[in-house]
């Protein structure tokens, strides 16, 4: 990873770190050979890969997975991470899951939460005017943010307050007059047996202000009102541009692709395609100031190591490195870049690393990974060449001097055999303790600060 | 949201990391680096000048006291980031900051009982005179403020009324930067008010546990480019898990642990930060793995995440870690619909919790060198909604505990006759109890981290 213009090969792991959740060796090699542009475009365009999981989904209900314990749930969506094959979709899902943020510990309800994501999964590439008004009639949401019991007589706010503050405009484009307004429109957009119902008798049909705007308004104005406002669409923008390439981006990146989704009618594709193909997308900054979320840490690395995987192991994980999906902290979703980032979610990182890498396939090891094919070879004499394999092998991981030194004279320093093993080692005792050191060469690799960037 | 802080406030060697992962394997590391000599010793007088008042001029953490250098091992491999000058350990004020997230209806904890106004706002959700608490003939606390009650009547509590800042923000996430970075106008500072008392006391060298959050997200209260923030969510199981899984292999991999974790190949806020995160971890665990069997309590926690975790900051006092604050948070005050029964959930473990806590520290006999506070975002509407719920309001009452705390209560409460778009108008400024506490608790210039001025409060004992 040299400085400003990648090479091809560089822009497309960097694209698939990004717009999915990195890539193994053969699926690289794949997407290597189709090039730069038809990978985005199968990136951009999930329909047109098959990718059938509701099939195995069918069969496992019941039996392997159970839709009504949040774990499985969450299972489920981390299996689908790990294997996919259209990992666009899939990231852009876990995008609008950290704008939209609903929440297992109030929603208590896990089939609830799984049809949430496969909503958000479904316009996950769409129109965000619909998006939004399929998650703002959304059982899950009208339960987070009670949407469920919001009556004339006397509002809640709370999903007219976030839904101007968070969804779509943004804190200061707005007041509290307009709060009061959004929470009266959306009186009446309640729930029975768990799915929508608009309730006429609790509904607020009177005149109302809003945004400078008069009318005897209902929720689908006031959605329509704040999807078509400017704010939003720059809120969005900087969001989702910040999601896949570096934080606080400059006014004149974000300019044109602001311009790219009014133009598009709000698509989110066209957004999205216009930021991948984007030179700040591929710049310096984006590749050094990009923190890798907990969820692209872990589902990237089990994908890069071609690992086998318990996934639902991965749920405490990810719930101790402060990104437990379908729980998260607050309706702000997760802040996210230097919040990850702290000296206990550095250690869970480091030990999720080393479990991984010592996976040997063993009861309680929770998994496999085999050294020698990741790296194509098993040996350890060529302990230059056996860094750079692993440095390649880690998403082109570019190390210092000094620290890809000490890699190197890590896997050249003596094999150790356990303890009270006298003699001359035999050849299977040799290869086991160079499967160690090839293992302990890619923890290294895992838990170097350069890994946690990019 | 700031985007690169808590970095440039070391110098980040391969030492530490490598200290760390040593300290997590079972034997000594003997081709471990070896330490390097600490570049100056802090001498107590060195770290007084900003703690003028708070009655010692060893104030200063002094973890190398609990760090024990191996008598007979000479190039020591583990490398305590500290004075290896012993100081005399003086007895040393913390702040505790219990940070309750949703914002909580302040009405409904401190309740104004005497007062009609409150009925008729909250027909449904109102707190019946007859289960109040009393403290006097006006207010009452939650009835499942019953060991805040018992601390009050010891004097070990006091609560402040009507604490805010003027054109109260009714955004969650607006209203917390407010409170994180004492800053309620303009943009608000990267810094954090407790980041900035930090800036103040850390000295280079300086224990790793000077400020601790517990939570897998530090909050924006503590950050600062001048001191280390430790983070913990369980400090039984803070260590490096490699060697029962390499045996045989953690000399080296030591080593070359310190330069890949301390030695990015270019420079970036990004990089930086995990570098010197990775500096702070490391020597956390190193601290960590020798707090051995120092605490050890009789007292039952309640069984819940906020019990838990004030037993661990109890562990950690107990084991005289050096710490000057310690920040937990809990959730779940956003009762928009159905508040009562969660409410009183989170009434009765906060008082519990704390309760549980004093009792602990008696025990240990810390309670004299502890305070501790907590705050909320924001209170909340007067009136209820039609879901049994309240929404976002403004100004709402802060607790203090400790053996420190002149009891009582403090501030005026908030008129219910007089409110700013249905919200009370606060009677407090927020910045005023931050004085106190830098001020008058921790003894540091509440000027110089607050920005102003503020008039201070008398709840700390003289």
């Amino acid at each position: 990873m040299t400085s400003q213009a990648l090479g091809e090969s560089a822009r497309i792991s960097l694209l698939l770190r990004r717009a999915g959740f990195a890539a193994g060796t053969n699926d690289l090699q794949r997407y290597q050979q189709l090039g730069w542009e038809t990978t985005l475009q199968e990136l951009l365009h999930p329909e047109t890969v098959e990718e059938d999981f509701d099939a195995l989904l069918n069969r496992l209900q019941g039996t392997l997975l159970d839709l009504q314990n949040i774990e499985d749930v969450q299972t489920w969506w981390l299996y689908r991470m790990v294997q996919t094959r259209r990992p666009l979709q899939e990231k852009l899902t876990l995008f609008w899951h950290g704008h939209f943020a609903v929440a297992n510990y109030k929603v208590a309800n896990p089939l609830l939460m799984h049809r949430h994501v496969q909503l958000l999964r479904a316009g996950a590439l769409g129109s965000f005017d619909d998006l939004l008004m399929g998650v703002s009639k959304d059982p899950a949401m009208l339960i987070w943010l009670d949407g469920g019991v919001n009556r004339r007589n006397a509002p809640n706010e709370n999903f007219g307050r976030e839904l101007l503050e968070l969804y779509t405009l943004g804190i200061g484009n707005y007041d509290e007059d307009d709060v009061l307004s959004a929470a009266r429109a959306f009186t009446g957009w309640n729930l029975r047996s768990n799915e929508f119902f608009f309730d006429d008798n609790n509904h607020d049909a009177g005149e109302k202000t809003f945004l400078g705007q008069q009318g005897p308004f209902d929720g689908g104005d006031i959605l329509k009102i704040v999807a078509s406002d400017s704010s939003t669409a720059q809120r969005i923008t900087q969001k989702l541009f910040t999601f896949f390439a570096y934080p606080n981006p400059e006014p004149d990146v974000l300019a044109p692709l602001i311009d790219t989704y009014a133009q598009a009618g709000h698509d989110i594709r066209a957004l999205v395609e216009a930021i991948l193909r984007s030179e700040a997308f591929y710049s310096e900054r984006s590749q050094l100031e990009h923190l890798k979320s907990p969820v692209e840490y872990v589902v990237g690395t089990v994908r890069l190591l071609g690992a086998t995987v318990r996934e639902r192991e991965l749920v405490p994980v990810l719930r101790t490195l402060g990104q437990e999906i379908l729980n998260p902290p607050n309706v702000a979703g997760w802040p996210g870049g230097s919040n990850w980032i702290n000296p206990s979610t550095l250690l869970i990182r480091f030990n999720f690393a080393a479990r991984l890498a010592t996976a040997r396939g063993q009861p309680g090891d929770g998994g496999e990974i085999k050294p020698a094919d990741l790296l194509g070879s098993s040996s350890v004499d060529d302990a230059p060449s056996v860094a750079d394999s692993v440095l390649a092998m880690a998403g082109g991981l570019e190390l210092s001097a000094e620290a890809h030194q000490a890699v190197v004279e890590y896997v050249q320093s003596p094999l150790t055999y356990p303890q009270g093993f006298n003699g001359k080692p035999n050849a299977q005792q040799r290869q086991s303790a160079a499967d160690a050191r090839l293992r302990g060469a890619i923890l290294l690799a895992l838990a170097s600060s350069d890994y946690q960037v990019g | 949201m700031p985007s690169s802080s808590r970095r440039n406030f070391l110098k980040v060697g391969m030492a530490g990391a490598a200290a760390g992962l040593a300290a997590a394997c079972s034997q000594p590391a003997p081709n471990a680096p070896a330490a390097p000599a600490p570049t100056s010793v802090p001498q107590a007088d060195l770290a007084a000048p900003a703690m003028a008042g708070s009655g010692s001029a060893t104030d200063l953490a002094s973890p190398a006291t609990l760090v024990p250098v191996p008598a007979a091992v000479e190039p020591a491999p583990t490398l305590a980031p500290v004075a290896a000058t012993p100081v005399a350990a003086a007895p040393k004020r913390t702040l505790v900051v219990i940070q309750l997230s949703g914002g909580n209806d302040g009405l409904n904890s401190v309740v104004p009982y005497a007062n009609g106004l409150y009925y008729q706002l909250r027909p449904q959700i109102g707190i019946a005179a007859e289960q109040v608490l009393r403290l006097d003939d006006q207010i009452g606390l939650h009835p499942n403020l019953k060991s805040f009650k018992t601390l009050y009547d010891q004097h070990q509590l006091a609560v402040i009324q009507g604490v805010g800042y003027p054109n109260a923000s009714r955004s969650h996430f607006r209203s917390m930067e407010i409170w994180h970075t004492a800053r309620p106008t303009g943009v608000a500072p990267s810094q954090g008010w407790l980041g900035a008392f930090m800036s103040e006391v850390y000295k280079v060298g300086d224990s790793p546990f000077q400020c601790v959050n517990f939570g897998s997200s530090v909050p924006q209260a503590l950050l600062t480019e001048h001191a280390p923030i430790a983070a913990l969510q369980d400090t039984s199981a803070f260590q490096f898990l490699v060697d029962r899984r390499l045996p045989a292999m953690k000399d080296p991999l030591v080593k070359a642990f310190g330069q890949v974790s301390s030695r990015p190949a270019k420079k970036s806020p990004a990089l930086d930060l995990v570098a010197s995160n990775w500096d702070t971890t490391s020597q956390s665990v190193e601290v960590l793995s020798k707090l051995g069997d120092k605490y050890q309590t009789m007292v039952q926690y309640p069984n819940n995440a906020l019990g838990k975790t004030m037993q661990q900051v109890a562990q950690m006092l107990a084991s005289n870690v050096g710490t000057r604050v310690f920040y937990v948070q809990l959730g779940g005050f956003d009762t928009h619909a159905n508040q009562r029964t969660a409410q009183a959930t989170l009434m009765s473990q906060l008082a519990d919790s704390l309760a549980a806590f004093q009792t602990d520290l008696e025990g240990h006999h810390l309670a004299e060198q502890v305070l501790t506070i907590s705050f909320s975002e924001f209170g909340r509407r007067v009136k209820e909604n039609g879901s049994q719920g309240t929404d976002h309001g403004a100004a709402g009452p802060m607790f203090v505990v400790g053996k420190g705390v002149k009891g009582g209560v403090y501030g005026d409460h908030p008129d219910l006759g007089n409110l700013d778009e249905g919200d009370l108008m606060h009677t407090v400024d927020f910045r005023s109890v931050y004085a106190t506490v830098i001020e008058d608790w921790l003894g540091a210039p509440a000027e110089d981290v607050l920005g102003a001025k503020f008039d201070k409060l008398g709840f700390v004992a003289a």
